[in-house]
């Protein structure tokens, strides 16, 4: 399968309730271009699971395909939860999972190095993962890493 | 420090390990990944590259390597380590498989492992170990 997991875009700060908090205007053309990347890229039919956050829901959105909203995947969520909204490793076909930091970068650690290291993942920023079997061996692939400065 | 590993784009099968040249496709992916370096990089930078034919090939789509004989197929991750670091600034890798994986998976995880780099793909690396992936982009992601 594969496992695309896309950090919000900038966001307001300050806000009272962090669940609420908005995407900037930056942060809205960030989601824009990143969802641009990802639509040239993903097979016609994806999964889209976003954190209930507004900022989280606000990037997925710019994807303009139906959100199924993951409650586990707020801010906070462990490695566990964000595989097991996934469906990985054996969902068939692409998922994207929306969601935050460190939460996304401690599951790519989990995923592409058997650690517990909590990865640097930029606002807006796209890891693409997928599966295969080699030689035996179940192994993990990062097809790509991008972030909005380098789109 | 700043450190990009370049995998040689799809080459040739052949007898001579060292003389296998890219194929038209190979040749395609060097230039397409050449033109998004080019747009990402600043203007300064160092370009080393194995003395494999098809690292030669790949390296030149950005512009004229240096050779290093240490980055030939086989090299450890020291190797490469040692090869960079004799350079300030970005520094740019073309080489090998799985040397270029063994040396992501180091200096990002602290760890042996061998992490797949596909070919003509690039994995851009910042700052000291444990380094942060900054990009990891494939002719098929361009």
């Amino acid at each position: 399968m594969d496992l695309i997991l896309w950090r919000h875009a900038e966001a307001e700060e300050n806000a009272a309730d962090d669940l609420r908090r908005r995407l900037t205007s930056k942060g809205r053309k960030q989601a824009q271009h990143a969802a641009e990347w990802l639509l040239q890229r993903l097979p016609s039919r994806f999964a889209l699971i976003s954190s209930p956050a507004v900022r989280a829901h606000q990037t997925a959105q710019a994807l303009g395909t139906p959100i199924k909203v993951e409650q586990s995947l707020a801010p906070g969520a462990t490695p566990k939860a964000i595989i097991a909204a996934a469906g990985w490793p054996d969902s068939k076909g692409a998922v994207v999972i929306v969601g935050h930091q460190p939460d996304l970068g401690r599951t790519v650690a989990q995923l592409v190095a058997a650690g517990d290291g909590r990865w640097s993942i930029k606002k807006g920023a796209i890891w693409w993962l997928s599966n295969r079997v080699r030689d035996g061996d179940a192994q993990v692939v990062v097809r790509a890493v991008v972030s909005p400065d380098l789109l | 420090m700043e450190l990009i590993l370049w995998r040689h784009a799809d080459a040739e099968d052949g007898a001579d390990d060292m003389a296998r040249r890219l194929t038209p496709k190979g040749e395609q992916q060097a230039r397409a990944m050449a033109q998004w370096l080019r747009a990402h990089l600043p203007g300064q930078y160092t370009l080393l590259a194995s003395p494999a034919v098809r690292a030669q090939q790949t390296a030149s789509a950005l512009a004229t390597p240096i050779t290093e004989k240490t980055l030939a197929p086989g090299a450890s991750v020291a190797a490469i380590v040692n090869a960079a670091e004799k350079h300030r600034g970005i520094v740019i890798v073309v080489g090998h498989q799985p040397d270029l994986g063994r040396a992501a998976a180091q200096l990002v995880a602290g760890a042996r492992a061998e992490w797949s780099v596909e070919k003509g793909a690039v994995w851009w690396l910042a700052g000291e170990a444990p380094a942060r992936i900054k990009a990891v982009v494939s002719p098929e992601m361009l």
